[in-house]
């Protein structure tokens, strides 16, 4: 498992709680991985957007112009599970070696 | 500073992605920069470079898509646009046929005369990928405007010099205040039919590169721009059969009839109508 897969199953998890304003979701993320810059979540946003695991829309904002928002899809879902059992696999396997204990 | 951040993601970004992810990417990356705004040297830390925030967006395949694109319209002014130049004299030959070239025949002659065939590729290829980007939504660019009318007050010079000189040669030389004295076999030209030489010649390679920038700015601006593209491929054909036509010429006073030039003329003007007709419907 990569950092890339661990931003990604950070950020579907945070999608998976409720839809997310974009630039809000980005700010979350670069505050838990500070050495990620924000493009480099954003392009991981925009990657799965295009696999079809997020979709975005405009949603309204009470103080100014429409925000972009983004939701989790079916299909988000299902890479959501999967990459969380990968991140159990590598846990379990990394007790097991006493890594982390 | 934020405003140089931006313009030049933005540029970045028009060149490297297609239009409409261009478009969300550019969008996106207002509300990030702006909100808060912050200093340019924060956003190269939190985000890094254009270049670098672009290329991690950018899809290999889609991107050699459009580099053959541009590759291939390029390659379609430029190679003949550029080839009176002395360096690629060797291209001329093929492009237009070589001044000395017996086999010399308009167009498509047996000696080789792509210049033609590379400009009809370079039209249909611009306007069929011209008709797949996005429509543009927004008012037409006044520059576009500006440029075309450059672009065909051109055609529209080239056409009149190249008229004046094929109905009467001598009377043009006396116009400019000397006799022709480039007949014969030695090929000297009088200063007259060399200014006009020369104006084809460096009109032709200006309207070829104005047509390529017009490219360039059709990815990064505005599809419209593909009209530039297709009025300077028009100029840049005109310019340079014309120049072909007249440097081809040994003695066109002895053994030339009355009207010789007719077909010519004709050819010229079916490029302009056509070139004109591109240039309208990647207006649209």
């Amino acid at each position: 498992m990569l950092k890339k897969d661990l931003i990604e199953l950070c950020l579907l998890h945070l999608l998976a709680q409720g839809d997310q304003y974009g630039y809000e979701l980005l700010r979350r993320l670069h505050h838990t991985f500070p050495d990620t810059q924000e493009s480099t979540v954003y392009a991981l946003l925009r990657g799965l957007c295009r696999e079809g695991c997020s979709q975005q829309y405009l949603g309204a904002a009470s103080d100014g112009p429409a925000r972009k928002y983004y939701r989790l899809t079916a299909q988000g879902r299902d890479k959501l599970a999967a990459l969380t059992e990968q991140w159990r696999s590598l846990r379990d396997a990394l007790s097991e070696l006493g890594i982390g204990e | 500073m934020k405003k140089d951040y931006m313009a030049r993601l933005e540029r970045t970004a028009r060149w490297w992605l297609p239009r409409q992810e261009a478009q969300d990417v550019i969008a996106d990356y207002r509300d990030i920069v702006g909100s808060p705004p912050r200093p340019e040297r924060e956003l190269l830390r939190d985000l890094g470079k254009p270049r670098e925030v672009v290329m991690q967006l950018a899809q290999p395949k889609v991107y050699l898509r459009w580099l053959a694109v541009f590759t291939v319209l390029s390659a379609c002014i430029l190679i003949p646009g550029l080839s009176p130049f002395g360096p690629f004299w060797f291209i001329w030959d093929k492009c237009f046929a070589g001044p000395y070239d017996p086999n010399f025949a308009f167009p498509g002659g047996p000696a080789g005369h792509y210049g033609p065939v590379l400009a009809l590729l370079g039209a249909i290829v611009a306007l069929i990928w011209s008709r797949r980007q996005q429509r543009e939504e927004g008012p037409r660019p006044k520059a576009i405007l500006v440029f075309l009318a450059l672009l065909l007050a051109w055609i529209g010079a080239a056409l009149l010099l190249f008229w004046t000189w094929a109905r009467d040669p001598v009377t043009f030389s006396k116009v400019w205040g000397e006799m022709p004295s480039w007949i014969g076999p030695d090929r000297m030209v009088s200063r007259s039919v060399q200014t006009l030489l020369s104006t084809l010649e460096y009109g032709g390679i200006a309207m070829a590169l104005i047509g390529e920038s017009g490219l360039v700015r059709a990815r990064t601006k505005d599809r419209r721009w593909v009209a530039v593209y297709l009025l300077g491929l028009a100029a840049m054909l005109i310019s340079m059969e014309s120049l072909a036509l007249l440097v081809s010429m040994q003695t066109p006073e002895s053994t030339l009839q009355a009207g010789w030039w007719h077909p010519h003329m004709q050819y010229y003007l079916a490029i302009t109508v056509a070139g004109l007709a591109g240039a309208g419907v990647s207006l649209c």
